[in-house]
């Protein structure tokens, strides 16, 4: 690969490599930070209702 | 030909179970796509023969740019169906889309300034195509501000339809504002009525990732429509019964 190129090109795909990996870790991370608050909230409404 | 199977995914709970099927499978391929094109945009496509080894950053720019026009388009769709037909699923795609399309406009943006450096001398100039593409991300955020300042769900997911059928206008103008102004950018290479205006060794990689993320939209779509139901539906019972099965 072309030196004058070569940091250009390879930040190119890294700053892309970052945006896809957040596009597949970032919902993930938010449904179990949910998962927690739902299971959460439920078990208090149970323990209010005892 | 029966329609009912359509009809039933606008169901929440119908649409969850099919996402948790589909969501997973669209994501492999996606991955496998956009490896396997950037791996070949990088080392198999010839050089070119004006731009050198430079144009090999055309595999993540042109995907994310076509991508980030895509889903704003997308959400004005579903954002008219929310406010015609208040659709929960519509409601929830606006939002759930905005986040996905933000990042790829970011990454459109990045690689188009790493990619003016080296070819036109300068990181940005305020050109036509690229001040558009800025306006768009800030539509994004618009969208993500507008969704975090109200505290009812529903309010706030047809004031970010709103906002995505008024922004909407600014698509063509990205699109087509090569064409219409004299500007640095070059003019549609894949996009365009005819022939593409590349060679298929250099063409191929390209479809790939452009497929390939395409499907990760799909997927990361799927993934975060979930989310917004599970929260908006968290007191239904298929909620309780999906959180006793998960645990």
């Amino acid at each position: 690969m072309d030196p004058r190129y070569a940091t250009f090109i390879w930040a190119c795909f890294g700053i892309a490599a970052a945006a896809v990996l957040w596009n597949v870790f970032a919902p993930l991370i938010e449904r179990n930070k949910l998962k927690t608050r739902l299971s959460e909230s439920a078990e208090e409404s149970t323990d209010n209702d005892a | 030909m029966s329609w009912t199977w359509f009809h039933r995914l606008g169901s929440p709970p119908t649409f969850f179970r099919f996402a948790e099927r589909v969501a997973p499978w669209l994501m492999a391929l996606a991955l496998l796509l956009i490896v396997v094109g950037c791996g070949a945009g990088l080392f198999l496509a010839p050089k070119d023969y004006q731009q050198g080894d430079a144009f090999r950053m055309i595999y993540v720019h042109v995907p994310t740019a076509a991508i980030s026009l895509s889903i704003y388009a997308a959400m004005a769709v579903a954002g008219a169906v929310a406010l015609i037909w208040r659709m929960k699923l519509a409601e929830a795609a606006v939002v759930a889309a905005a986040p996905i399309g933000a990042s790829f406009t970011v990454v459109a943006l990045a690689t188009g300034m790493l990619w003016g450096k080296p070819m036109w001398g300068a990181y940005w100039v305020w050109d036509a195509r690229l001040t558009s593409e800025l306006v768009l991300l800030f539509l994004y955020l618009g969208v993500i501000a507008l969704n975090n300042a109200f505290s009812d769900a529903r309010a706030a997911a047809r004031a970010c339809a709103w906002l995505a059928l008024i922004g909407v206008v600014n698509v063509p103008i990205v699109k087509f504002s090569v064409d219409w102004w004299n500007s640095l950018h070059q003019t549609a290479t894949i996009m365009k009525l005819g022939k593409p205006s590349m060679s298929w060794p250099m063409l191929w990689p390209l479809l790939m990732t452009l497929v390939g993320f395409y499907l990760l939209f799909g997927a990361a779509l799927l993934r975060r429509m979930q989310n917004q139901l599970l929260w908006r539906e968290r007191n239904t019972r298929w909620v309780a019964e999906w959180l006793k099965e998960s645990n």
